[in-house]
């Protein structure tokens, strides 16, 4: 995996993905990164609703779209608050408060401005 | 439609039809897979999927499990049961991947099982592969449908087709026309230059049809000398000049395994002018009756019944 930045809390460097070599991504890589603020809004929500259902669809839909963008730690990080919330039944934000914690420093990091490069 | 001109379609981009909830994925889809030259077809869910695929009739689906309404399993279910569609490739993308997600897939007729996340070359290569195996079996079909001795579709195509066409013309109140022809005095040609003779004579009218018929007619190798033409959007007044300028043609043919030997041959037409309600087995039959009427009454002619309302009989010689 070409990514780079640490998978470490907020502070640490700006991920980049691991298709931002190749010029058949990178307008691919600019609009999912455009969209971020976006998913990590809808994240946050359903977490304040503590609407599990919505907040399980959001990461399945992060599992399986972000590695293809090159951002597979962001991948792995929603699949682990999809996996907490199929581990549990009934399932709720508690269980995987921790997961969700980890996703969206992963989904900020890759924001200009967000990381350690702002700090 | 000769099976030479069936497969007209072969430099169009082929069309791939993704049903996925994820805008993101369809984003990636549509420009790495559409780098490829494919057409891509995008739909957010499991009805829309569905509905862009009787529209559209895709080359291959690519097909999301987990979705709200409609998911992944009922659309692969409702695509099988198309008969327009059963044999559209689907390849199943999805981030559910148990063992019994992927038996259940593959036992609705998925023809390949993608997990989410997955690699962009590897699927590119899966998508190649279903399209591949695809044409392939298309070509198998159809060959399974020709004549090997004249290139024109086999009885077995004609029950097919006709039943459709005959079925078709009825629902849109449209013309259609059947003819079935039958060379004359065959027998003898086999009997006296021998089969090669026999086979040449029945090449040289099948080049005959070819050339002759439209492309949305369809030149059939009904029996051993027999042959059946389907006729659509056609009233039986015209399949019957049509029928004529090839038999006047055919008879003014120089064989050259028997260059002193014209041949003949009879045709019995039966058609309408829109759709009536006649069994397509029916239509058949009275198209055979009139061939052999014209067969009894000299050879060398076609006799046409025109069963629209007020039917007649007309004959041509």
């Amino acid at each position: 995996m070409g990514q780079s930045g640490s998978d470490g809390p907020r502070g640490s460097a700006l991920l980049t993905s691991s298709f931002a070599e190749d010029p058949a991504y990178a307008g691919l890589i600019r609009r999912f990164i455009a969209g971020m603020p976006e998913r990590i809004r809808e994240i946050e929500c359903a977490v304040d609703a503590s609407d599990v259902d919505r907040l399980r669809v959001v990461a399945h839909q992060l599992k399986g779209a972000a590695p293809g963008y090159g951002f597979e730690t962001i991948g792995a990080a929603a699949g682990a608050v999809e996996a907490g919330i199929e581990g549990h039944a009934p399932a709720s934000i508690e269980h995987v408060r921790d997961d969700v914690r980890v996703l969206i420093e992963r989904c900020r990091s890759t924001l200009p401005g967000q990381g350690a490069n702002a700090a | 439609m000769t099976p030479q001109t069936s497969h007209s379609g072969q430099d169009v981009p082929a069309r791939v039809l993704v049903i996925d909830d994820c805008v993101d994925l369809h984003r990636l889809l549509k420009v790495r897979l559409g780098a490829e030259g494919y057409e891509m077809i995008e739909a957010v869910g499991g009805e829309d999927g569905l509905m862009r695929a009787r529209r559209d009739t895709p080359d291959v689906v690519l097909l999301d499990l987990e979705m709200p309404g409609l998911d992944g399993f009922e659309v692969l279910r409702a695509l099988k049961e198309d008969p327009r569609l059963q044999d559209v490739p689907v390849i199943v993308l999805s981030g559910l991947d148990s063992p019994g997600d992927k038996v259940t897939a593959f036992d609705l007729g998925a023809i390949d099982f993608v997990g989410k996340p997955f690699d962009m070359a590897e699927l590119r290569a899966r998508v190649r592969s279903a399209l591949k195996i695809s044409s392939l079996m298309r070509m198998l079909e159809q060959r399974a449908q020709l004549d090997g001795l004249t290139g024109l579709w086999n009885r077995a195509y004609f029950e097919t087709q006709w039943a459709n066409e005959a079925k078709r013309a009825r629902r849109h109140d449209h013309p259609l026309s059947l003819a079935i022809v039958d060379i004359d005095r065959f027998k003898d040609v086999n009997d006296s230059y021998g089969h090669p003779a026999g086979d040449a004579v029945i090449q040289g009218l099948a080049r005959l049809f070819q050339r002759e018929l439209r492309g949305s007619d369809i030149a059939c190798r009904y029996g051993g000398e027999e042959f059946a033409l389907v006729m659509p959007e056609t009233s039986p007044s015209s399949a019957l000049a049509l029928c004529e300028r090839i038999r006047e043609e055919f008879g003014a043919l120089s064989w050259p395994r028997h260059p002193g030997r014209g041949v003949t041959f009879s045709c019995g037409i039966a058609g309408a002018r829109g759709g009536v309600p006649v069994d397509p087995a029916d239509w058949v039959e009275i198209a055979d009756s009139n061939l052999y009427a014209a067969k009894r009454s000299g050879r060398d002619r076609s006799i046409m019944t025109d069963l629209t309302p007020e039917p007649g009989i007309r004959q041509a010689s």
